[in-house]
């Protein structure tokens, strides 16, 4: 990749996509200038990011209503995708949403969504314990995963048990008696049915010592925690994870091995994580990787330089065909990605996304002006894609040449160049 | 500045698609395109008699067995995610331990709908079932699961049920095992997921093709724009397909897309035959994105979800290119909680969507070559909790149609012998999975292989 290349992939993984000019200006501070503001904006002087539910009005907390209003939290969050100053925190945000998955569905409230987005937020790139331990006891979380039915006499294990297989360590890595025993330390902790905040009451806590994962002496909340993350699976898993999440599904395992040794001995800081992965995607151990509908989206959006509430209005129906509308992941497990990104609804829902985005891009933005100028080089550049468009694509966009520029935005925005980030 | 939002989407119909039909088989390469131009000849001239096997000089002959007038079977296999209650589906008659472990969501002993010659009643929603029980088209299997590798993971469950491998990581489902060996794996038609995809049909090699919502399932021209030559570039963005082999597989959705839209535009423009105007008069509101907030809400599953999707299966049925699998995905079964208002609607759009279904296929005359059997990822606690139960271990499933061998319930649900408080796994799942494999392929020896072992076909099904 040359350095244009390079700042656009960054951009493209993990960075919802670039605006238009944006890549020209970037290419001018040099791709090392440009990973430093992306890895740490504080040190280069980056401006903080807005909250993106700042000013934003939301239904009040109240367990006797289910709210379940999603589009006031989500349409929010995607503007802010499109529009942070700092997109890998924002993108960070969208990962750890997809690891510690709540759904709206469940937690019915808008408010505690939001409580647990912004949570993520605030510490999704510090250090992994304090993130674990702050989201194993969030209201949104708590609902979600049973903590608030976990009772010293009804113990419930479902948190225990994807704290373990999902959040910590994976498949493989305990038994079921550490299931058993990181719920039982864990019971005891609810929600004020007035302010929505979490409480602990310790009658409702068993707090006799266990042994979790070979550790004993585990009674509560902060040793559970210690031993999930004390465990050697978790840095391997966490670098697994974040690794493939970036670099793709066939990133090199040597690769994962080094980093999780660097997690673990940094302290399992999250931060200098995710710059290494950078480095080594910039480096050479970048590996395909099918774009999800949502950097899709927010990606088509920011590079069309369309209003993203109109955007909103007349394709953000298309996420849920595609198969991917925040807050509401299928299952506990996320968004497994990769193939399912090609099924035939997804690809319907894509085309169509785009054709209402085509139909919505000013004229005199950067792709549209492209298009119309048949460059389709200056075309596949503006979509965020400098190394252009295969046969097959330039071919198709030649065919809708004379059909008009919203044709040919349609056909670029929906080829299969832009479906691999 | 003028309101850039478009008001009337053009939808890119059947017509203006297949306006194009010569282009685009020309415009790209592989097999998969090949084929459709030859589904899009059938559908033009509406030939009934599959033809596929012969389509691709790769092909490994005849895949499902032949039915009647040489037509293709059809399994037709109905996924109920969640993990449904199998204990107030198929409620066991006579075991005191029932009511007393239930006390608010129990089946009420005047309500159950006993199923003569057998221990077991029917939940009164499913009373559509009974003439189906009485012509000897239903049987039912009771304590169903896995009898080894079954886990209190809710994923690893899942994943189970699915690859029916079990001590494997799931990478492949049962179905996707058996398309990788019986035929034409580049075909997208051969096995068709509605409601979603299905884990089901993942293979090594094999494709197929999953429309989440058929009745929203039309590709959109923005206003004013020339649709067919539209379709016609994007079909074409398919071939020649890339050396990465990774764009490969991206471009390689495109055609798959195209073809399901095809197929799906046919089925609801067909008049008569167990299609309905509902999914066609869908279609017509609900092709475009659109708004987010509307795309969630048309989202939520209807009461009539299997209803709608059987009807879409027996369309696609009826158009005679020679489908063998369809899965029909409904969500909703897990019922930790309002079980009470949940389950009963589940079961009356299962019990109204499999009699419609079947009924459809009598009036096709198809009603040898198919045969439907239900699936869920586990049964739940037997005992009540809260307003809810929790997740189980054995299951059960019904299988219909006229192979089987009906009026039967093979297995029980044994409530003195808990495991855990959970109902036991004493019938495999993967005999159920085998007697199905055995009807649609005609061959015990592949149906073996793909389940890794032989297990007893427990005489469900007549081949």
């Amino acid at each position: 990749m040359n350095e244009r290349e390079k700042i656009a992939w960054l951009y493209r993984r993990v960075g919802f996509g670039l605006a238009p000019g944006q890549l020209d200006l970037l290419e001018s501070k040099g791709v090392s200038a440009v990973l430093d503001e992306l890895a740490d904006p504080d040190g280069s002087g980056v401006p903080r990011a807005k909250d993106p539910w700042e000013g934003v009005s939301l239904p009040e907390f109240d367990p006797q209503q289910a709210r379940r209003d999603i589009v006031s939290v989500i349409a929010p969050w995607l503007r802010a995708m499109v529009e942070t100053t700092r997109p890998l925190e924002e993108w960070m945000r969208w990962f750890w949403h997809g690891h510690f998955v709540s759904t709206i569905a469940v937690v019915k409230q808008p408010k505690l969504m939001v409580g647990q987005l912004q949570l993520l937020g605030q510490f999704g790139l510090g250090d992994f314990r304090t993130l674990l331990r702050a989201v194993s006891i969030d209201p949104a979380m708590l609902v979600y995963l049973d903590g608030i039915k976990n009772k010293k006499n009804a113990v419930n294990e479902n948190y225990g048990r994807e704290l373990l297989e999902l959040f910590g360590l994976g498949i493989g890595n305990y038994t079921e008696a550490d299931v058993r025993a990181a719920a039982e330390a864990l019971t005891g902790w609810g929600i004020d049915r007035g302010t929505g905040q979490a409480r602990f009451a310790p009658r409702q806590h068993d707090d006799k010592a266990q042994t979790l994962l070979g550790r004993s002496g585990v009674h509560d909340l902060d040793t559970v925690i210690d031993a999930v993350v004390g465990h050697d699976a978790c840095p391997r898993f966490i670098a697994g994870k974040l690794g493939r999440a970036i670099l793709g599904p066939d990133v090199d395992p040597n690769l994962t091995e080094r980093l999780a040794v660097e997690l673990r001995s940094n302290g399992m800081q999250i931060r200098p994580l995710v710059r290494s992965i950078l480095e080594a995607g910039l480096d050479g151990a970048a590996a395909p990787l099918v774009i999800a509908p949502v950097p899709w989206f927010t990606g088509a959006m920011k590079a069309l330089g369309v209003e993203v509430n109109s955007a909103l209005d007349v394709a953000g129906g298309g996420l849920v065909p595609a198969g991917q509308v925040p807050l509401a992941a299928p299952n506990v497990a996320g968004w497994p990605g990769g193939r399912n990104w090609l099924t035939s609804s997804a690809t319907v829902a894509r085309f169509n996304m785009a054709s209402a985005l085509a139909d919505l891009t000013p004229g005199d933005s950067p792709a549209a002006r492209a298009a119309s100028a048949g460059d389709d080089r200056a075309l596949a550049d503006a979509l965020n894609h400098p190394d252009g468009f295969g046969p097959a694509s330039s071919s198709a966009l030649s065919s809708v040449r004379g059909a008009g520029t919203t044709s040919v935005l349609t056909i670029a925005l929906s080829s299969p160049e832009l479906v691999l980030a | 500045m003028a309101d850039p939002r478009p008001t009337e989407p053009t939808a890119l119909n059947r017509r203006s698609f297949l306006g194009v039909a010569g282009g685009v088989a020309a415009a790209a390469v592989g097999g998969g395109l090949l084929w459709n131009s030859l589904v899009r000849e059938h559908l033009e001239d509406e030939v009934g008699s599959g033809t596929t096997s012969t389509s691709t000089p790769t092909s490994a002959g005849s895949s499902s067995a032949t039915g009647s007038a040489g037509r293709r079977r059809t399994l037709v296999v109905l996924q109920l995610s969640g993990g449904n209650d199998g204990l107030n589906t198929l409620v066991p008659g006579g075991q005191g331990l029932y009511f007393d472990a239930r006390p608010t969501l129990q089946v009420k002993e005047g309500e159950i709908v006993v199923l003569e010659g057998t221990e077991y009643g029917l939940h009164p929603k499913l009373a559509p079932l009974v003439p189906l029980w009485n012509e000897g088209r239903l049987a039912a299997v009771n304590g169903v699961g896995f009898l080894e590798g079954q886990s209190r993971s809710h994923f690893q469950a899942m994943d189970l049920w699915w690859s029916a491998l079990p001590g494997h990581a799931r990478t492949t489902g049962w179905l996707g095992r058996w398309l990788d060996r019986s035929g034409d794996t580049t075909n997208p038609l051969r096995a068709i997921a509605l409601g979603g995809s299905s884990a089901l049909l993942i293979g090594d090699r094999a494709i197929s093709t999953s429309v989440r919502d058929p009745s929203a399932f039309a590709l959109l021209a923005p206003k004013g724009a020339d649709a067919s030559r539209l379709a016609e570039a994007f079909a074409a963005t398919a071939g020649p397909l890339s050396a990465d082999p990774d764009l490969a597989a991206a471009q390689a959705s495109v055609p798959s897309a195209l073809s399901a839209v095809e197929l799906l535009a046919k089925v609801t423009d067909t008049d008569g035959g167990g299609t309905t105007s509902t999914a066609r008069a869908r279609g017509k509101a609900n092709g475009q994105p659109g708004d987010l907030e509307k795309g969630i809400r048309q989202n939520r599953g209807g009461k009539t979800e299997m209803v709608e999707l059987l009807d879409v299966a027996a369309g696609i049925i009826e158009l005679g290119i020679g489908t063998e699998i369809i899965v029909v995905g409904v969500s909703g079964y897990d019922t930790h909680a309002n079980q009470a208002t949940m389950h009963p609607q589940l079961l009356d759009d299962l019990a109204q969507g499999t009699s419609k279904f079947l009924a459809a296929m009598d009036a096709q005359g198809r009603s040898e070559d198919v045969l439907v059997m239900t699936m869920s990822e586990f049964g739940r606690r037997v005992q009540e909790n809260g307003n809810g139960t929790d997740h189980g271990q054995g299951g059960m499933q019904f299988i219909s149609g006229r192979a089987v061998r009906g009026k039967q319930v093979v297995g029980v649900a044994d409530l003195s012998h808990l495991v855990d408080g959970d109902l036991r796994s004493i019938v495999d799942t993967r005999s159920t999975y085998a007697a199905a494999l055995d009807w649609l392929g005609g061959d015990t020896q592949l149906t073996d292989e793909v389940l890794g072992g032989s297990f007893d076909r427990l005489g469900l099904v007549t081949t």
